[in-house]
């Protein structure tokens, strides 16, 4: 189990699972709120 | 040519008068500034467009049996299209002859929401990328295994590396005041000349 964390640890793995994260919640704001050409609120 | 903490700071400083001098405070109609434009509200060729593309939709409509996945599609394509142009014409965004909507770039508050915010708050949010990820990197050498720590990385740490970050201008502050966040000349390695 130690092992498998040190893993999951490595710098490739981390960067994997950060940037897919960061795609989703990306795609998400795009799917909610498409076309944002200007800040909104303003 | 040696920095020192002054000069920096009278560089800065510079820069900030410098830049903020292109800020314009004085309210005028939306687009005073840019004959050639106008608010996308009053833009024929902009309702042209909506015009144009709602209509380029509904002719693929056509194609289709009603009610089949391919139609359902278009219709919400067409809805889509049309909260587009309306949220473009509620705003203050201004139009070109051609109808296209401009982002207005050069520091006027009127159109702070098209450049200055986003803008600032890319600076910010990249900002504390760069400031975690240096307060993580200065955390790994002071362990015993530094190199492994920055391959290996140490997540608990990291983690609460990365939500301290947040008031990461304050720290830089204060890191800049107090000499810690500019390495001295004598760190800085120079290769013989």
């Amino acid at each position: 189990m130690n092992d498998f964390l040190k893993y999951l640890s490595t710098a490739p793995v981390l960067m994997t699972a950060w940037l897919s994260i960061t795609t989703t919640f990306i795609l998400a704001m795009n799917f909610i709120y498409p076309d944002a050409l200007t800040f909104p609120g303003f | 040519m040696k920095l020192n903490n002054k000069s920096i700071f009278s560089r800065i400083l510079f820069f900030a008068i410098f830049s903020g001098s292109f800020l314009n405070f004085e309210i005028k109609p939306a687009n005073a500034d840019f004959a050639s434009l106008k608010p996308c509200k009053e833009s024929p060729a902009f309702k042209k467009r909506l015009t144009a593309s709602v209509k380029k939709l509904e002719n693929r409509l056509k194609l289709y049996t009603p009610g089949s996945k391919e139609a359902e599609f278009l219709i919400k394509e067409v809805e889509a299209t049309k909260t587009r142009f309306a949220r473009y014409e509620n705003s203050s965004l201004l139009c070109g002859k051609e109808g296209l909507p401009r982002i207005i770039a050069t520091g006027q508050w009127d159109h702070a929401n098209e450049f200055i915010i986003p803008g600032l708050i890319f600076l910010y949010i990249t900002g504390w990328i760069g400031w975690v990820g240096r307060k993580y990197v200065r955390y790994a050498s002071t362990t015993k295994n530094a190199f492994e720590n920055e391959i290996i990385i140490n997540v608990p740490v990291a983690l609460s590396i990365m939500n301290s970050g947040f008031l990461w201008p304050l720290d830089a502050w204060k890191e800049f005041t107090t000499g810690d966040l500019l390495a001295s000349d004598d760190d800085i390695t120079v290769s013989p000349r």
